[in-house]
């Protein structure tokens, strides 16, 4: 093959597609006209773009519609389809959640403090002081309660205390003087007094010292009015012993004294 | 009626109804979108057959390229045309599946048997002779090509059967005019060794 020959044989490709200058084409045409070599491979060159050509196509099997429910894939799919920029930002993303979730899960803490649930991570805050106003309500009706018991516990020891101011009278049968009268009814009067500043002590001992224990503050209450009760007891037997002076008058103002002490206990 | 207005679409190719199915496709409008697979499922799953040479696969990845295309059309802007945008992703996947196949596939003498049941499939409407030509050349011509590089046979493709300008078959390749030209000679050159010898029934 000349050399001329093996120039335009790479013309005659571009040739066939329109892809020469004018003067190239020109240049092809002569050389055509002259050889027969390239000619042919002009003409096979021309046969192949022509079988190439259109009309070749097929009708298609089926239709390739596209319905709503098929274009929403799963997230996977469309994970696949995203670029390999896009999936690397993707995977990151979700590789860091992942990580900060089990951090989080692993230091994880709950308590339950006062009936409320506290959550945090790591250190949990300091437990909070109990509140104090928490226990105020339970001190009024735990003072509620021991007024209560007191109350019922004084009734029961004044109605003893009374059984026993008349079984002495019953058993003396002694008249008793204006100033042994005087002096009973003081008795009696102050143990009405003390019973009266134990109440108001213990209510004020436990709005101050809630710590303390209602067994506590009752066993003082009852240690107090046995003091009493025994001050009282005394008070009576040295009447007795002392009560020379009879009179009829005294009995009737006795049993007036008890009456009272009777409705002031109910 | 979809049939109607999509026959209507192909016979009288306008391109403003396709930018208006464009349009309406991407405010999520699948029926103006299948009017678009109406129009452009023929050459789309011809290219497919020719480039995978599996009628079977052709018909999976036609599928797959209107769902992609579906999927993306948000993604579609109109300073390009949608026939560039869909022959670009038609391409693609063929070029992806091309690539997934293990080697020598693609040459493989089995391949020529789907040739015959596609010939068989396909409703003869004349049976003359111009016909059973013509049916020779398209099994003949679909085995030449599988003896091509994939991106060879993408080029020769789009220039030989879809008709497309080099400048357009670069947009849809997306690489120079020059690495198209040289793709497409360098295919050329296989085919003549190929096809020369047979005299074109055109």
């Amino acid at each position: 093959m000349a050399a001329t020959c093996r120039e335009f044989r790479n013309y005659i490709p571009r040739a066939i597609l329109g892809d020469l200058s004018q003067e190239e084409q020109k240049a092809l045409d002569q050389h055509l006209a002259e050889c027969s070599p390239c000619n042919r491979e002009h003409q096979t060159y021309g046969n192949t773009v022509r079988q190439l050509g259109g009309g070749l196509d097929v009708p298609v099997p089926r239709h390739f519609f596209v319905y709503p429910e098929e274009s929403h894939g799963t997230p996977w799919r469309a994970f696949l389809r995203m670029s390999r920029a896009w999936q690397a930002a993707t995977a990151t993303i979700l590789l860091v959640f992942g990580f900060a979730s089990l951090l989080a899960v692993s230091r994880l803490q709950v308590r339950s403090e006062d009936g409320a649930l506290v959550i945090g991570f790591g250190r949990l805050p300091e437990r909070r002081p109990p509140a104090p106003q928490i226990m105020q309500v339970d001190t009024s009706a735990l003072e509620a309660k021991i007024l209560k018991a007191a109350a019922e516990r004084s009734r029961q020891d004044n109605l003893e205390f009374l059984r026993t101011l008349r079984a002495e009278m019953a058993r003396s049968n002694k008249a008793i003087g204006r100033e042994q009268r005087a002096l009973l009814e003081q008795a009696i009067n102050n143990v009405e007094l003390r019973m009266g500043q134990l109440v108001s002590t213990t209510a004020y001992d436990l709005e101050r010292k809630t710590d303390r224990s209602v067994q506590d503050v009752y066993r003082k209450v009852s240690l107090e009015r046995a003091r009493d009760m025994a001050a009282v007891d005394n008070r009576i037997k040295l009447l007795a012993i002392n009560g020379e002076v009879k009179s009829t008058q005294t009995d009737a103002i006795l049993a007036t004294l008890l009456q009272v002490a009777e409705l002031r206990m109910q | 009626m979809l049939l109607d207005q999509g026959l209507r679409g192909s016979l009288s190719p306008d391109r403003d109804m396709e930018s208006d199915w464009v349009a309406a496709s991407q405010r999520g409008d699948n029926r103006a979108f299948n009017q678009l697979v109406l129009k452009w499922e023929k050459p789309i799953y011809n290219l497919t057959l020719r480039m995978l040479h599996d009628p079977g696969e052709a018909e999976d990845t036609t599928q797959e390229v209107f769902l992609a295309a579906f999927r993306n059309i948000r993604r579609f802007r109109k300073d390009s045309r949608f026939s560039t945008w869909l022959y670009r992703i038609a391409v693609n996947h063929c070029l992806s599946r091309l690539r997934r196949r293990p080697q020598g596939v693609h040459l493989s003498l089995d391949a020529d048997r789907p040739e015959e049941r596609i010939a068989s499939r396909l409703p003869s409407q004349e049976s003359h002779e111009g016909e059973i030509l013509s049916e020779e050349r398209q099994s003949r011509v679909r085995a030449a090509l599988q003896f091509l590089q994939p991106d060879h046979k993408a080029v020769l493709e789009l220039k030989f059967f879809q008709d497309l300008t080099f400048e357009e078959i670069a947009a849809v390749i997306e690489a120079p005019v020059s690495t198209i030209k040289s793709r497409l000679y360098a295919g050329l050159e296989v085919m003549r060794y190929r096809l020369g010898a047979f005299e074109s029934d055109i």
